[in-house]
C-alpha cells in the first residue's frame, strides 16, 4: 500500500509538474509575441529620439578644430531663394578654431565669420559672383 | 597622423571621414537631408582633415511644409578635428531654394559650422 501510495503520490507530483510546466509553457508561449513587439516599438522610439538628439544642436556647437584651417573655394553663381534658403561658402560660422584661419573664396580673402548668407543678404552685398568657376 | 581616404566619385550620404574627396558631376538635393562629398559630421578625428572636391552645380530645393534640403561639400558641421583642416572646393553654380512653411534649404560649401536647418 505504501508503495502504491508512493506511486500514486509520484503520479500526482508528475501530474502537477506537468500542469505547472504546461502553464509555464502557456505563459511563455502567450507572451512572447506581445513582449518583443512592444519592446521593439519602444526601442525604435528611443532610437529615433537618439537620432533626433544627434541632429538637433545647440547654438555654438559647431566643429572644434585643434590646428589651422585653410579653405579655398571657387564657385560660379551663388543664389538663395526663400526666407530660409542659405548658402554657406567659405565660412567658419560657429566653429572653434585653435590655430590660424586662411580662407579664399573666388580669389578674395575672408575671415569666414560672415557665416551663411541668405538671398536678402546677398542682394544687400551687391549679389554673388556670376563668373563660372574655372574647371 | 594624417588620415586620408580616397573617395572615388563620392556623393555618399552621411559620409563621415577624414577625406580626400574627388568628385565630378553635380549635387542636387530635394526635400531630404544628406551630406555630400568630402564632408565630415560628428566624428572625432585625431589628425588632419583634408578635402579636395570638384563638383558641378550644387542645388538644394526644399519645397513643402517642413521640407529640408542640405548639401555639404568639403565641409564639417560638427565633431572635432585634432589637427589641421585643409579643404578645396571647385563648384559651378550654387542654388538654395526654400518654399513652404518652415522649409529650409542650405548649401554648405567649403565651410565649418553648424547647419542653420
Amino acid at each position: 500500500m505504501r508503495r502504491g501510495e508512493g506511486v500514486s503520490s509520484s503520479v500526482g507530483n508528475t501530474v502537477w509538474r506537468s500542469v505547472a510546466c504546461g502553464l509555464g509553457a502557456t505563459v511563455v508561449l502567450t507572451f512572447p509575441p506581445a513582449i518583443p513587439d512592444g519592446l521593439g516599438r519602444e526601442a525604435k522610439a528611443q532610437s529615433d529620439q537618439g537620432r533626433s538628439t544627434e541632429t538637433e544642436r545647440e547654438p555654438g556647437s559647431g566643429p572644434r578644430i585643434g590646428g589651422d584651417v585653410s579653405i579655398v573655394v571657387e564657385t560660379g553663381s551663388v543664389r538663395a531663394e526663400g526666407p530660409s534658403a542659405r548658402n554657406c561658402v567659405g565660412s567658419i560660422g560657429d566653429a572653434s578654431v585653435a590655430g590660424s584661419v586662411r580662407i579664399r573664396v573666388n580669389g578674395t580673402s575672408s575671415d569666414g565669420r560672415s557665416g551663411c548668407v541668405d538671398g536678402r543678404e546677398a542682394a544687400a552685398e551687391g549679389g554673388s559672383p556670376e563668373e563660372p568657376a574655372p574647371r | 597622423m594624417n588620415m586620408k581616404l580616397i573617395l572615388a566619385g563620392a556623393f555618399a550620404l552621411g559620409m563621415s571621414s577624414a577625406a580626400v574627396g574627388q568628385s565630378t558631376g553635380g549635387l542636387a538635393v530635394d526635400v531630404f537631408s544628406g551630406s555630400g562629398a568630402g564632408s565630415v559630421n560628428g566624428p572625432a578625428i585625431g589628425g588632419d582633415f583634408t578635402s579636395d572636391v570638384d563638383v558641378g552645380n550644387v542645388t538644394a530645393n526644399a519645397r513643402g511644409e517642413g521640407a529640408t534640403a542640405v548639401n555639404q561639400v568639403g565641409s564639417a558641421s560638427s565633431g572635432a578635428v585634432g589637427g589641421d583642416v585643409d579643404t578645396r572646393v571647385r563648384a559651378r553654380d550654387i542654388t538654395a531654394t526654400a518654399e513652404g512653411k518652415d522649409a529650409c534649404a542650405v548649401n554648405q560649401i567649403g565651410s565649418l559650422g553648424g547647419l542653420p536647418c
